[in-house]
């Protein structure tokens, strides 16, 4: 009787660890959304030839809201873009050139921040770092809850 | 009749303003603000488009710009966009730049909070600053380790 006790607390362990991992699997792999494909979509087209792009939808960590509760949010974003285009550019000249094609299809509209790294593939081979986002403080957007 | 239909095309000038300022705001069109923008960005040395204040910014991007102009003790004017709608559009028109917070050093736009974070970072800040005569905190520091 105690054995079986046992054997059902460790079941009930273990099945509560699997939810778990399950449930932080499913957060650390958030599903693209409709703003993050059309952010893609626009710079891939865009901006050729491109070595390497990531658009990360940093919403849900902004804003504690949980991907499972609003799949579409899409207020905060971190562009990584690498491409030669940048060779020999300012750092104002690089963004202006990711952010344009954005400006064009008002994509501006839908977000509320967004933190642009420009490198070409010299620099992106050397270093892969890329500086956090500030913590938000408020204002306009959606606060941390 | 003309403040009028004016001030009922740009909504935003009749909230909350007081009423001897309605006529003298309901004409300021857009190319007035374009104006006005121009004189805030020339008159002092280093001038900041932001949203809040710099004792109580109201924005993480806006925050980090403050904190690091903060480590270079330099003077700057800012400016808080969220408080009017004019200059909150009006900057991003001025600029071609679709984001707040911006940083101009000498009438000259510099960038926003990526681009000032990785002048800082470089080291190159402290050289631009310097190139229009204002001494960076951080010229100092840095002169002391290459001295020690």
């Amino acid at each position: 009787m105690l054995v079986d006790k046992g054997v059902h607390v460790m079941v009930k362990l273990l099945s509560g660890l699997f939810l778990c991992s399950r449930i932080m699997s499913a957060a650390s792999q958030i599903p693209k959304n409709r703003v993050t494909l059309l952010i893609e979509t626009i710079l891939k087209k865009q901006l050729n030839p491109l070595t390497h792009l990531e658009v990360i939808n940093e919403s849900f960590s902004h804003t504690g809201i949980s991907p499972l509760d609003e799949p579409e949010l899409s207020s905060h974003y971190k562009l990584v873009v690498v491409s030669p285009l940048f060779e020999n550019k300012s750092i104002v000249q690089c963004h202006r050139l990711v952010q344009q094609p954005l400006q064009d299809a008002e994509v501006f509209n839908l977000i509320h921040a967004l933190q642009i790294i420009t490198r070409t593939p010299q620099a992106w081979e050397k270093s892969q770092n890329v500086p956090e986002a500030p913590k938000c403080q408020g204002g306009d957007g959606r606060r941390k809850k | 009749m003309n403040a009028l239909l004016q001030s009922s095309l740009l909504p935003r000038l009749a909230v909350g303003a007081k009423l001897h300022n309605v006529f003298k705001l309901s004409f300021s069109t857009a190319a007035e603000v374009q104006k006005s923008i121009d004189e805030m960005v020339k008159k002092s040395k280093v001038v900041i488009f932001m949203k809040g204040v710099p004792e109580a910014p109201k924005c993480g991007f806006s925050n980090a710009v403050v904190q690091i102009l903060r480590m270079h003790d330099v003077p700057y004017d800012s400016h808080d966009v969220l408080k009017d709608d004019a200059i909150r559009n009006g900057i991003k028109e001025y600029t071609n730049w679709p984001t707040i917070p911006q940083v101009f050093i000498n009438g000259e736009f510099v960038g926003g909070c990526d681009i000032l974070l990785k002048l800082h970072q470089s080291g190159d800040l402290v050289e631009q600053l310097e190139k229009v005569d204002i001494h960076s905190a951080l010229k100092d520091k840095k002169d002391d380790k290459s001295t020690t």
